[in-house]
């Protein structure tokens, strides 16, 4: 049997907060992922899901402090030190960020911020790395690569600064790549083209990749199975195809009903009332209760567990439970 | 359409200068010859890619810059020829909403201070009473609590923020209002409810909005008219639904196919994307050099705004494109 790529078993991870206590973020995430493998996590903002992709990378903030495992290739992360880690980083697992012009060095040229991390990690001298880099803005099709490698990022577009951060991720052929948001900032038309050469890159390397985004049409654009977050929980899991035409969590359906079309002239959207609560005002009993259109007596009573209706589906509702077995 | 537009823009363009210390100066034309109307109570869409001129043409129409040529005349008059002072009357007839709820609204000052401030403007400013019975009701409006004039933004969610923005764009009871971006940094969910305020501000109130997005799907939500920009020019205006059911500009068609979209699921049965990047070419069709329909004449001859044959369904629509004719056979629904 193969074993997974990344397996992630009972991560929480909790924030230091100012009175001296411990605000729980992320609570009882499990996942698996396999080389090749896609996978989409939703959630808006204040889901958590920005923080789960750094806690993967071995990224966050020193106020952060994570429990469970984080196993990639069977190591775990969490119990490495930054030495290790930092090998591990870049090597195996490669991170674009949202924001291409903040997440590069305005004063060194895209060639050379490529050409570094193979310098540092592979031991290759400046002059080889430096043509490496240039085939790999040809691989993130980068026209014009040999001219633009010589240039610094101010005079790149901002589909073009994208292509230089997915470049300087692939320079090490991570097993793992991780995109928190990598298209939000982009053109529609500049998105479609990123998005091509991250499928591209999966199907043709074996890449897995974990796609992180608030956008579902993204996530079914990109992603074979997607979870969806909210407050820092699972709410439900599966192939994306069954989470978008079959959600079994009302979280779920809601934003679902909430993406812009047209609906007949004048119509209105559908909304979820209220606002995604902040950690420390979360209702009790299951967190979306106090905006759920669904909520019965017995959701304030407990948090609904996670429950695998079927192998690889899995939800976190009793109201959906109610449902499955009726 | 309504005899009587409340906004009239016609021929309108702006250069930029730039460069110059070093090497020579160039001109950048950001908006270039650009005419339209808004009828009065619409919810006009403007969509366009980073670069297009339609933040430029949200500062000409609010008067925050001038035009190199053109004209900009609301509610019968030109903006550009009104003196300081009665442009500054002028200005609670037309309010804006940014993009940002964080970055446009000041943490020092109450949310009723916030609110209450267009009121300034105003000919007979309102007494304290006053002033605080119409932040009450216009909170309310937007769906806040009159009590949350007391509090700071810092103490709102994002979509709150923009409902407060709003409410700061409406104390003047303005007939437009401009809304850039309002509500791309909005979470999905509460964006929903930001896009029906706006609808239904329109229908009670009759405000008119300018509405001005990248985002296509938004637009069709909630827009009655839109018109497509690219590289300073409008390129396809009509009703947004028609718009994007069937577009007669290529420009727009290739916007309409890379918004991803929920129910398609998987990478698009199309050939890869790649963009080149919008150049201005000064002679021709700005578009050439990523239209796939581009012919000879598109290098020669610039495409004006026109009018289709086509009976009740090319009503109120035009397009800047030569080979739109070939665009709507290709379109057509079986």
């Amino acid at each position: 049997m193969v074993s997974p790529l990344l397996q992630i078993e009972d991560l929480a991870i909790f924030i230091d907060v100012a009175d001296g206590g411990r605000q729980p973020i992320l609570t009882d995430i499990d996942a698996t992922l396999y080389a090749g493998e896609t996978l989409g996590i939703v959630g808006e903002s204040g889901s958590g899901k920005s923080l789960l992709s750094l806690a993967i990378m071995g990224l966050l903030p020193p106020a952060a402090h994570a429990t469970g495992r984080i196993l990639l290739e069977g190591r775990d992360l969490l119990a490495m030190d930054e030495n290790t880690l930092c090998t591990v980083r870049g090597r195996s697992i490669g991170m674009i960020f949202q924001e291409p012009l903040t997440a590069l060095n305005p004063s060194m040229t895209v060639g050379d911020q490529i050409a570094e991390g193979l310098v540092v990690q592979e031991g290759l001298s400046w002059q080889a790395a430096r043509r490496e880099a240039i085939t790999l803005l040809d691989r993130v099709r980068m026209p014009d690569a040999t001219r633009l490698s010589r240039t610094y990022p101010h005079a790149l577009s901002g589909g073009q600064r994208q292509r230089v951060g997915i470049a300087i991720a692939l320079a090490m052929k991570p097993a793992l790549m991780i995109a928190d948001e990598p298209t939000t900032a982009l053109d529609v038309t500049v998105q479609a083209e990123v998005l091509d050469i991250l499928d591209d890159l999966t199907r043709d390397a074996g890449m897995a990749l974990i796609l992180v985004s608030h956008d579902l049409g993204v996530i079914a654009r990109m992603c074979a199975r997607t979870l969806v977050l909210y407050a820092g929980r699972r709410m439900e899991e599966g192939v994306t195809r069954d989470v978008l035409t079959s959600p079994l969590n009302p979280y779920t359906r809601g934003l679902l009903r909430a993406v812009p079309r047209r609906h007949a002239s004048g119509a209105r959207l559908q909304t979820i009332p209220g606002a995604v609560p902040s950690f420390a005002a979360l209702p009790p009993g299951c967190c979306f209760s106090d905006r759920c259109p669904d909520v019965v007596t017995a959701c304030h009573s407990g948090e609904p567990a996670w429950t695998l209706v079927r192998p690889g589906r899995g939800v976190r509702c009793i109201r959906a439970l109610e449902e499955a077995t009726s | 359409m309504s005899a009587v537009p409340l906004l009239d823009i016609r021929n309108l363009s702006r250069n930029y200068a730039s460069g110059g210390l070093f090497g020579g100066r160039q001109t950048t034309r950001a908006l270039d010859d650009l005419s339209m109307t808004v009828a009065p109570g619409t919810i006009h869409g403007i969509v366009g890619e980073s670069g297009c001129g339609k933040s430029t043409l949200a500062r000409l129409v609010m008067a925050l810059d001038r035009p190199t040529s053109g004209s900009v005349s609301f509610d019968g008059e030109d903006l550009f020829r009104l003196s300081d002072r009665d442009l500054k009357r002028k200005r609670r007839d037309f309010q804006m909403v940014f993009q940002d709820p964080f970055g446009s609204l000041d943490p020092r000052h109450t949310v009723g201070r916030i609110v209450a401030e267009p009121l300034h403007v105003l000919k007979v400013k309102p007494g304290r009473a006053e002033r605080r019975d119409r932040v009450a009701a216009m909170l309310e409006a937007v769906g806040l609590s009159p009590d949350h004039a007391a509090r700071y933004p810092h103490a709102f969610s994002g979509g709150q923020r923009q409902r407060i923005a709003i409410a700061r764009a409406l104390i003047t009871e303005p007939k437009l209002v401009v809304a850039d971006e309002a509500v791309s940094a909005l979470d999905l969910s509460v964006q929903a409810q930001v896009l029906n305020l706006l609808m239904d501000l329109r229908d009670r109130r009759g405000v008119t909005f300018l509405f001005i997005t990248h985002n296509l799907a938004v637009v069709d939500a909630v827009a009655d008219r839109v018109g497509v920009m690219y590289c300073g020019r409008l390129v396809e205006s009509g009703p947004a639904q028609a718009v994007f059911a069937r577009p007669l500009h290529p420009y727009t068609r290739l916007l309409a196919d890379a918004e991803p979209d929920v129910t398609r699921f998987g990478r698009p049965d199309r050939p890869p994307v790649t963009v080149a990047e919008p150049i201005d070419f000064g002679v021709g069709c700005s578009f050439r050099n990523r239209c796939p329909l581009a012919m000879r004449r598109c290098a020669t001859e610039r495409p004006e705004l026109r009018s289709l044959e086509g009976g009740p369904q090319m009503r109120d629509r035009q397009t800047a494109c030569h080979c739109a004719e070939m665009l709507l056979e290709m379109n057509t629904p079986v």
